[in-house]
């Protein structure tokens, strides 16, 4: 059950060039980077989520709704914005991922701390 | 105060009850085991301590767990400046870490001079910018091409990691904070002399450091880009970082803007687990 690379996978390496944000994200690409979903029905413009993103990847498009910035947005997936968002209207899509060289191994579905 | 006090000042007491049968009376000469190694009523010592209580199954999280599981790295702080008591508080958690053969590897530098902050960040963000041109192939006027990253990821695969390398890149632009404006830095100095590894130690110093300021409500965010501060003389001398230390990282507290702790979803890790049976089982 646990992972491991393929000789075929070693082979593979994220290119620098994927890293600049400004540039779409290719097909396939190796290190893909983290999504936000907000609820802009119950947002309340409060603006925090926005001041408190580490990768600067969040922003106002109204008064009460907030948006990912760009087309290829930075987000690394910390999770800052969910605790700190009062009506709690953020949730994470997708968390950051590595392929080929970097790839994370034995990592499995997130969950919140569990009361064992 | 002193030891006996701060012990007996807890408000949980737990009635101890020591023989001290083989310590008392005095030694004189000849051991005669009819008269000295008689018991004698065993005297009644209340040792207090603070109770620790084993929780049930499923029971609700502690303080100490809570702590642990809001923490959230803080990147936007208040300007209020830290009292000085404070942050003594949170540099003697980090004084009682454990550390291999008790080393205590680990030397602290507090810095709140706002210009030195200033000066330090502009120093790095230039280093960043000298260092992302030799490593980074898509750095803006790089020295190297995508062949070096390729075979540099072969050789040195954690220090050309691509987060690393983008975090590098972007300091150097200016788009990423290094300090984030706090009032307080932590530096963190290691003793290249300790027994075993003082780089371990000096993480739990850390982390101590860490839990102790999230437990009153600040915030902190670890920064080890700081090191880059190394290849300046004088920050180092400054900071007074000569042989046998090193610069390890650095840790930035202040007051928090508005509420950033609570908890998060986190990946789950595979654990590979041999029960007492010899039985090999994967938990997540």
């Amino acid at each position: 059950m646990a992972t491991y690379i393929s000789n075929k996978e070693k082979k593979l390496y994220p290119k620098m060039s994927d890293m600049d944000p400004s540039s779409p994200e290719p097909s396939g690409t190796l290190l893909s980077m983290g999504r936000v979903e907000i609820d802009n029905d119950t947002c309340n413009g409060c603006k925090l989520c926005v001041e408190v993103c580490p990768a600067n990847s969040l922003m106002m498009t109204g008064k009460t709704s907030v948006a990912m910035k760009g087309e290829n947005p930075t987000c690394i997936a910390c999770g800052d914005c969910v605790p700190i968002c009062l009506p709690k209207v953020i949730k994470i899509t997708r968390f950051q991922d590595y392929k080929g060289r970097y790839k994370h191994l034995g990592r499995n579905e997130t969950c919140a701390p569990r009361q064992f | 105060m002193d030891l006996k006090t701060m012990n007996d000042s807890s408000s949980e007491n737990i009635t101890a009850v020591l023989d001290d049968s083989l310590t008392s009376g005095q030694m004189t000469g000849a051991f005669d085991t009819k008269t000295d190694l008689k018991h004698e009523k065993p005297k009644e010592r209340k040792i207090k301590r603070s109770k620790k209580k084993i929780p049930e199954q499923g029971a609700p999280f502690n303080e100490v767990e809570r702590t642990i599981f809001e923490r959230r790295s803080v990147r936007v702080f208040k300007d209020k400046q830290l009292p000085d008591y404070l942050v003594k508080r949170i540099l003697e958690a980090g004084r009682y870490a454990p550390s291999a053969g008790n080393c205590q590897a680990w030397k602290f530098v507090v810095v709140q001079d706002k210009n030195m902050i200033q000066e330090m960040t502009e120093r790095v963000v230039k280093l960043a910018g000298w260092t992302s041109r030799f490593m980074n192939p898509a750095f803006p006027k790089s020295f190297v091409g995508n062949w070096f990253s390729r075979l540099m990821m072969k050789c040195f695969t954690s220090l050309f990691h691509p987060t690393g390398m983008t975090g590098l890149g972007q300091l150097a632009k200016k788009e990423l904070g290094l300090w984030h404006d706090a009032p307080t830095i932590i530096f963190l100095l290691v003793d290249e002399r300790s027994a075993g590894d003082p780089h371990i130690d000096v993480g739990i110093a850390g982390t101590n450091m860490v839990l102790a300021a999230h437990s009153f409500g600040l915030g902190t965010c670890w920064v080890s880009f700081s090191t880059l501060l190394e290849m300046s003389p004088k920050f180092k001398k400054y900071l007074g970082i000569d042989y046998p230390y090193r610069l390890a990282t650095s840790i930035a507290i202040g007051y928090p803007k508005g509420i950033p702790d609570g908890m998060v979803e986190r990946e789950t890790h595979e654990t590979v687990w041999y029960n007492e049976n010899g039985d090999k089982r994967i938990e997540i």
